[in-house]
C-alpha cells in the first residue's frame, strides 16, 4: 500500500527528532548546518523543508542554535573577546618572531666574527 | 632578436634582458653559459662570474646587461657585462610560482596569472594576502600565499640592492653579503654608514664609491671610524689580536690620508663609540679582538679555578699509581720523571700544558693517560688540526681522534659528555678563533690538556695560545725534554734539540748511494738559488718510492714554481696520455697534491689540510650538501683517509701542494721533508726548527751550507704577535689593572 504525502512528512519529522536525540556531529558547510548532507542521512527529500512547517521550524531551530554556538566559545567568551585574545596572542607572537630574527643575527654575526675577525655594525 | 615584453632594452649598446634560467648549458670555473627564456623566446646567455658573482640556479629569474654578440659556431649568444637575480615581468610570473613557491604546481600558477594577469604584481609587492586567499579570486590557502608573500618581498629587496649596489660602484657579491645579514634593511642601513660594508671588504673598495655617490666627506666621522676599524682589520689579518698605538695611528693616516691630527682624533672617537679597547696603556684592541680574547681568558680562568657548574669545586680524583705501574709493565717501558708529573696533572687538573718537542716521549705520555682514563667513568677526546695528525694520533693511541673541524660538526650534534678530557695536539697550531669554538663546545665540567711545541711557528689564524700559556707561571704545565730511543735512532730530535739550543747540530751530505735504512737525520744538498727548485723536484721524483714526502719552501713564488714543475711531470700516465683535468681548474690533474689555502668549513678541510685529488668528473656532478643546497662537483680528492667532493667554489681556495711554505703544514708529519732554502728573509732559527720537526726520518736541505748553519746556531724570533691574552687571563684572575 503505497504511504501518504502526510505520512511521510509525519515520518521525516519524527526521524529528524530522534537523529538529535542522539547528539550527532551536526554537518556544516560556510557556518551554516548543511542541511543536503543530514536530509541524505535520514532519506528525507530536501524540497520537503520547505513544504514541511514542523521541518522548517526544527531546521530553524538548529540553525539559531548553531549559529549562536559559533559565537560564543565553549568557556563562555564572546567573539570581541575572542577576537582580543587572538589579537593579544598575535602580538605576542610578533614580538617573539623579533626576538628570533635577533637572535638568529646575533649567532650569525659572532660566526662572522669569528671566521673573520670583522664585527658587523 | 627578443622581442617579447618580458625582455626590455636599453640604450647605448649595451642591452638589459630579463629572462628565467631554463637550463645550464655549461660550467666552466670562470663562466656558466645559459639558456634564458622570456614568454616564448630563448636565447642562449654566456655569464661570466666576475659579473654575475653568484652561480645561476635553474628556476632563476635573472636581469642581464649585455650585449648580442654572433659566434661563427655557436650562432647569437647574449654576452653579460653585469646580471642580478631578479624579479620576473609578464608571464614569467608562472615559472617563478612554479619552481619558488612549494604548493604552486604550474596548473595553479596559470591560474593564478589568467584571474590576476599583471595586477599579480600589484598583489605580491603590497602584500594583498586577501586577494591571493580570496576563494573567487586567489583561492589559495593561507599559508601558501603568506609564503609567497615572504618570498617575493625578499628577492624585491635583493633586487632593489642588487640595483643600488651596481649603481653605486659596489660589486654584486658585496650586495649579497650584506643582504645576508641586513636582510630587507640592507638599503636604509647602507645609505645611513657605507662603511658598514667594510665588514665584507677592504677600505678602499668602499671609500671611493662613499665619497663619490654618498657625498661622504674625507673627514666625516663615519670615515674615520672606518679607518680605526680597517687599521684594527689590516693587523688582524696579519695575525695579531691587539696594535700598539703607534702602529694604529700610522696605519689609520696611510689608510684614509687624513693628517697625524685628524688621525688622533679618529682614535679619540673609536675609543668613545667602543670600536677599539685600551688594553695597555699603549696598545689597542678591535672590539672584536677584545671580545674573542677575553672569551678564551675567561673560560680558561674557569679552568684554572677548577670550579664546576655553579662555582662548585670539583673532585679531581688522584692518581693510581697502580695502574701507571701496570702500565709500564706492560709496555716494557719507564716513565720518566716529567712524563709521570705530566700524567699526574692532565689527569687531575683542568687545565694543563705538555710543551716538549719531537722524540720526547709525548705519545708515551699519551697512552699512558689514556691506561689511567680507561678505569675512570670520564672519557676522552682528541683532536688536531690536520687530517694528517689527527691520524698518527688516532694510530699511536688506538683511539678515535678527529680533525677539529670534523670534531666540532661531530659535537654540534651530540654534545660531550659531562666531565670529557680534551686533548689537543698539536696545540701550538690552534689560533683564537679556533680555541673559541673548542672551549664553547668543552662541557662545564670538561677538561682540557694542550700539547705542542712552543718553539714552532705561530699558527696560520690569529693570535697565540699555546704559546702565550706556556709564559703563564699560573698555568700548570710540563716540559718534557729527555729523548727517547726509538725517536732518537733517525736522529731528528738530536737535531731539533741542538737547534733549539742554538748550537750547530750534526749535517751530512745527502748521499743517495745509501740504503733507506740509513736514509735519516739532517742533510744537506749545495745548490745555487737558481737550481734550489730543479734540485728539489729531482729529489722528490728519487725519493718518491721511500715514504710520505713533503716540500717546503720559504716563499709562494717557489712553491708555485716547484709544483708547476712536478704537476707538469706528473701529469702524464705510463702511456703518455694527459691524465684528466679539473674542469673548472684546469691547472690541477688526477692525482695531483693539493693544499687548502683558506677554511674550507663546508668540507671540514682547514687552510693547509693536504689531499690528492682521486677522481675527475668528466660531466661535473650535482651533490645535494647536509644543508639542503646543492653544488657542482668538479673533482674527488682524499684528505687525511676522508674522501671530499669538491666544487668551483672549493677549488678557488685551493692549489697544488707539492710544496707549501712552512706555515701551511699546521703540524703535518712525514717521513721526509725536502726543505728547498734560498736566501730569504722569512728565514730564522724558528723557521728551519720548524720545518725539520715536520721530518720523522731524515730532512734534506737544499741550498747554501753556510745560511743552513748560520740559521741553527742563530737566536730564535721573538713570536712576533701583538696579543692581549696574557693580560686578559690576569684581569680574569684578578680583577683588571691599569
Amino acid at each position: 500500500m503505497p504511504i501518504s504525502n502526510q505520512h511521510k512528512s509525519k515520518k521525516a519529522v519524527e526521524n529528524l527528532l530522534s537523529w538529535l536525540e542522539s547528539s550527532p556531529v551536526i554537518p556544516t558547510y560556510n557556518g551554516r548546518i548543511n542541511k543536503t548532507a543530514i536530509c541524505k542521512q535520514l532519506k528525507i527529500t530536501r524540497s520537503t523543508i520547505s513544504s514541511n512547517k514542523s521541518l522548517k521550524t526544527i531546521f530553524e531551530t538548529l540553525e539559531s542554535e548553531i549559529t549562536n554556538y559559533d559565537h560564543e566559545s565553549s568557556d563562555g567568551n564572546s567573539e570581541k573577546d575572542l577576537r582580543t585574545i587572538v589579537r593579544q596572542l598575535e602580538n605576542k607572537l610578533a614580538v617573539a618572531e623579533e626576538e628570533i630574527l635577533s637572535l638568529k643575527g646575533q649567532i650569525l654575526a659572532d660566526e662572522f666574527l669569528l671566521h673573520t675577525g670583522r664585527v658587523i655594525q | 632578436m627578443i622581442t617579447h615584453p618580458a625582455f626590455s632594452s636599453s640604450s647605448d649598446d649595451s642591452q638589459v634582458i630579463i629572462g628565467l634560467i631554463k637550463s645550464l648549458l655549461h660550467t666552466t670555473d670562470s663562466s656558466a653559459i645559459v639558456s634564458l627564456v622570456g614568454g616564448s623566446e630563448r636565447i642562449k646567455a654566456i655569464m661570466p662570474y666576475r659579473s654575475i658573482q653568484v652561480v645561476p640556479q635553474i628556476g632563476e629569474v635573472w636581469s642581464l646587461t649585455g650585449e648580442y654578440e654572433y659566434h661563427d659556431d655557436y650562432g647569437e649568444q647574449f654576452i653579460t657585462s653585469f646580471g642580478h637575480r631578479t624579479l620576473p615581468r609578464g608571464t614569467l610570473i608562472v615559472a617563478y610560482f612554479q619552481h619558488h613557491i612549494p604548493g604552486i604546481g604550474i596548473n595553479k600558477a596559470k591560474a593564478l596569472w589568467s584571474v590576476f594577469g599583471n595586477e599579480i604584481y600589484r598583489v605580491l609587492n603590497d602584500s594583498d594576502i586577501s586577494a591571493l586567499t580570496d576563494k573567487k579570486r586567489g583561492n589559495l590557502p593561507f599559508d601558501i600565499a603568506h609564503f609567497a608573500i615572504e618570498k617575493w618581498q625578499i628577492n624585491k629587496s635583493e633586487t632593489e640592492a642588487a640595483r643600488f649596489f651596481h649603481q653605486k660602484g659596489f660589486s654584486t657579491s658585496l650586495a649579497k653579503k650584506a643582504l645576508s645579514f641586513y636582510g630587507t634593511e640592507t638599503l636604509d642601513k647602507i645609505v645611513d654608514n657605507p662603511y658598514r660594508l667594510l665588514a665584507f671588504t677592504s677600505f678602499d673598495a668602499i671609500d671611493k664609491p662613499s665619497i663619490e655617490c654618498f657625498g661622504v666627506e674625507l673627514n666625516d666621522q663615519r670615515r674615520m671610524l672606518a679607518g680605526v676599524t680597517a687599521s684594527v682589520y689590516k693587523a688582524y689579518d696579519s695575525g695579531h689580536m691587539a696594535i700598539p698605538t703607534r702602529e694604529l695611528l700610522k696605519n689609520v693616516k696611510q689608510i684614509t690620508h687624513l693628517s697625524t691630527e685628524d688621525s688622533h682624533t679618529a682614535i679619540s672617537l673609536a675609543l668613545e663609540a667602543k670600536i677599539i679597547v685600551e688594553n695597555y696603556k699603549d696598545k689597542y684592541q678591535g672590539l672584536g679582538q677584545f671580545q674573542m680574547e677575553s672569551f678564551v681568558a675567561r673560560k680558561l680562568v674557569q679552568l684554572l679555578g677548577n670550579f664546576g657548574k655553579g662555582n662548585r669545586p670539583l673532585i679531581t680524583p688522584d692518581l693510581n699509581p697502580t695502574l701507571l705501574a701496570e702500565f709500564e709493565k706492560t709496555n716494557e717501558l719507564y716513565l720518566n720523571k716529567a712524563q709521570k708529573q705530566a700524567i699526574a696533572l692532565a689527569f687531575t687538573k683542568r687545565l694543563v700544558l705538555i710543551c716538549g718537542g719531537a722524540g720526547v716521549g709525548k705519545t708515551t705520555f699519551l697512552l699512558a693517560l689514556h691506561h689511567q682514563m680507561n678505569n675512570s667513568p670520564r672519557v676522552i677526546a682528541q683532536v688536531a688540526l690536520s687530517g694528517r695528525t689527527a691520524k698518527k694520533l688516532a694510530d699511536a693511541t688506538q683511539s678515535e681522534a678527529s680533525t677539529i673541524d670534523a670534531f666540532l660538526t661531530k659535537v654540534r650534534k651530540k654534545p660531550l659528555a659531562d666531565g670529557t678530557k680534551l686533548i689537543i695536539y698539536e696545540a701550538s697550531t690552534i689560533d683564537v678563533p679556533t680555541m673559541i669554538s673548542l672551549l664553547r663546545v668543552l662541557p662545564s665540567e670538561g677538561s682540557l690538556v694542550l700539547i705542542g711545541d712552543s718553539y714552532q711557528l705561530p699558527p696560520t689564524g690569529s693570535g697565540l695560545v699555546f704559546q702565550a700559556l706556556c709564559d703563564i707561571p699560573d698555568i700548570p704545565k710540563v716540559h718534557l725534554s729527555e729523548i727517547h730511543c726509538p725517536a732518537s735512532s733517525t736522529g731528528i730530535p738530536f737535531v731539533l734539540g741542538d737547534i733549539r739550543g742554538e748550537k750547530l747540530p750534526a749535517i751530512y751530505s745527502f748521499d743517495k748511494s745509501l740504503s733507506l735504512d740509513k736514509q735519516v737525520g739532517l742533510c744537506h744538498i749545495d745548490s745555487n738559488e737558481k737550481n734550489i727548485s730543479s734540485i728539489a723536484v729531482g729529489l722528490s721524483y728519487f725519493v718518491a718510492e721511500w715514504g710520505e714526502t713533503q716540500i717546503i719552501a720559504p716563499t709562494v713564488a717557489l712553491c708555485d714554481d716547484i709544483n708547476i714543475q712536478l704537476h707538469n711531470s706528473y701529469k702524464y700516465t705510463e702511456s703518455d696520455q694527459i691524465k684528466p683535468l679539473v674542469r673548472c681548474k684546469k691547472s690541477i690533474a688526477l692525482d695531483d697534491v693539493i693544499v687548502c689555502t683558506k677554511n674550507i668549513h663546508s668540507k671540514n678541510l682547514t687552510n693547509g689540510s693536504l689531499g690528492r685529488i682521486t677522481y675527475v668528473y668528466d660531466h661535473p656532478e650535482t651533490v645535494i650538501l647536509a644543508n639542503g643546497d646543492t653544488e657542482i662537483s668538479f673533482a674527488v680528492a682524499e684528505f687525511g683517509g676522508e674522501e671530499v667532493k669538491l666544487s668551483a667554489n672549493d677549488f678557488q681556495d685551493i692549489k697544488l701542494g707539492y710544496a707549501i711554505t712552512c706555515n701551511r703544514l699546521n703540524g703535518g708529519e712525514f717521513d721526509r721533508v725536502i726543505i728547498a732554502m734560498p736566501e730569504s728573509r722569512v728565514l730564522d732559527n724558528t723557521w728551519i726548527y720548524t720545518s725539520i720537526s715536520r721530518a720523522n726520518k731524515q730532512a734534506v736541505v737544499i741550498g747554501n751550507i753556510n745560511i743552513l748553519k748560520a740559521l741553527c746556531i742563530s737566536k730564535p724570533k721573538e713570536l712576533n704577535r701583538c696579543i692581549a691574552l696574557p693580560k686578559l687571563i690576569e684581569d680574569a684572575q684578578y680583577g683588571p689593572t691599569s
